[in-house]
């Protein structure tokens, strides 16, 4: 259980950080550490009402999928500046959010594994994070992409969704086969886990303050 | 475990080490290939700068010769036609009767030609100011602030140290220019009554201070649309050089100079 633990405990690594570099954040990066407070509350909010009733925390799981994809949406529309047009970012959160209420109240419920949602989100990231990529090659303009938050940002979002898109496309191997597969599945989970908050942290090492 | 889920964990295993091992091959792709580019993008800036700086100096130069030319024509040419029509009607005016209207005719025609001859003399000496050429920088400053010191409509003074050396020609003649073009800004918006320049000679550059105590420049004003601020930004660009201003308003303006000097170009 000692890397589930890590995985759980790593998110207050950047969420710590996000506070102390707070005053020298742009936008977008203040919405990410928004972001992070909140992965920080629900995970231990999850985690308590776990301990109290000793039922499942996948409510928690749903708004944690719901409120991680519009956040990252927020954070990446100031990140694409003007170049998507607006009305695109409206249409992919207004578009999500009717598809997990409808997953939520008519699909599986609050105590089903919030799996085909997960895999939508996880597709949609990607093809954000792959077109900003592009964005960065065409605008030709940073040399050192790896000194940049968005970068890592990026980074880490590309290497925890495709990671993590075999947990989320095909849960059924993992909730059917029984409670020791699901177990040794969930510590590849808990790995990509450890990344992600690895490479945020690093992400926000590299918020510097910007000059005007 | 049994042996069906081992597998199952091992091909779920091996599958997401495959994906995550492609997104770091692929994202350390994107990493050399955009410094690749980039680097490749500043050189050919670097290049197209360098051409524009040769184009910038040419085009300079270019100015500056044909100025000469026509300070040589209108000297050599006209100042000398000027010059004779002068002599031949103050012959004439002194082969009439005194007070005659005849010679207050030819007096009044002297006159303007004379003027003529100034007003040519002066537009010659502001396209090339002999000076420069034959005694220097510092000479051609002291050259151009004598005739707006003498108006009093502005005290103009110079702080030239012990050790000024000869600079090279196109720094000088840049430098004179830039002045020039402060000068009369000055004296045009500033309702300033003191100009005050400081000179500075250094192994490697050299700088020019200068300083009104003029109504300032609001900052809309400092902007480089102006075609005088344009004049100086190329000539700075042309000389590698390095321009500055800080105005605030009703607290004078002062702009700094420093243009790195090549010893080879002295001449």
């Amino acid at each position: 259980m000692g890397l589930v633990y890590t995985a759980f405990f790593i998110t207050l690594v950047p969420a710590v950080l996000a506070a102390f570099k707070w005053r020298l954040m742009q936008e977008h990066q203040r919405w990410f550490s928004v972001l992070l407070w909140f992965i920080v509350v629900n995970s231990f909010a999850g985690w308590i009402w776990t301990l109290q009733t000793g039922r499942s925390n996948t409510p928690f799981f749903y708004v944690y999928i719901l409120v991680e994809y519009l956040i990252l949406l927020q954070v990446y529309r100031f990140m694409f500046s003007e170049s998507i047009k607006k009305q695109i970012w409206v249409i992919l959160a207004i578009g999500f959010s009717v598809i997990w209420l409808i997953d939520v109240f008519t699909g599986k419920g609050w105590w089903g594994f919030p799996d085909y949602i997960h895999a939508l989100e996880a597709v949609i990231l990607l093809v954000i994070v792959a077109k900003w990529f592009l964005k960065m090659l065409k605008e030709k303009t940073v040399l050192h992409p790896e000194k940049t938050f968005e970068f890592w940002l990026s980074a880490g979002l590309l290497l925890f969704f495709s990671g993590n898109f075999l947990l989320f496309a095909f849960p059924k191997l993992m909730l059917t086969a029984g409670k020791e597969v699901f177990e040794a599945i969930w510590k590849v989970n808990a790995i990509l886990n450890i990344l992600l908050y690895t490479i945020y942290t690093v992400a926000l090492l590299w918020v510097k303050r910007t000059t005007k | 475990m049994g042996e069906e889920n081992n597998q199952i964990v091992l091909i779920f295993i091996a599958s997401a080490a495959f994906v995550v091992l492609m997104a770091i091959l692929l994202i350390l792709f994107l990493v050399i290939y955009q410094k690749r580019i980039v680097a490749q993008e500043n050189k050919l800036q670097k290049i197209e700068n360098e051409r524009q700086q040769v184009l910038l100096k040419a085009t300079i130069e270019g100015q500056e010769r044909e100025r000469k030319r026509l300070a040589k024509e209108l000297h050599d040419g006209i100042g000398s036609l000027l010059s004779g029509l002068s002599l031949t009607l103050k012959f004439q005016k002194n082969k009439q009767t005194p007070n005659s209207e005849e010679a207050h005719f030819f007096e009044e025609t002297c006159r303007l030609v004379d003027e003529g001859i100034e007003d040519m003399r002066r537009v010659s000496h502001d396209f090339m100011p002999a000076t420069i050429e034959e005694f220097g920088l510092i000479t051609a400053l002291q050259e151009c602030i004598k005739p707006v010191n003498n108006s009093k409509a502005l005290h103009v003074q110079m702080k030239i140290p012990k050790t000024a050396f000869p600079l090279p020609k196109n720094v000088a003649l840049g430098v004179l220019r830039i002045f020039q073009e402060l000068l009369q800004n000055t004296l045009k918006h500033a309702q300033a009554s003191e100009v005050v320049t400081t000179l500075e000679f250094h192994p490697n550059r050299f700088r020019m201070l200068y300083t009104d105590n003029g109504i300032g420049m609001k900052a809309h004003e400092m902007d480089s649309h102006g075609i005088g601020m344009k004049s100086i930004q190329s000539r700075i660009q042309a000389m590698e050089g390095d321009f500055s201003l800080h105005s605030e308003n009703k607290d004078g303006f002062a702009a700094t100079v420093e243009v790195p000097i090549n010893h080879n170009e002295v001449s």
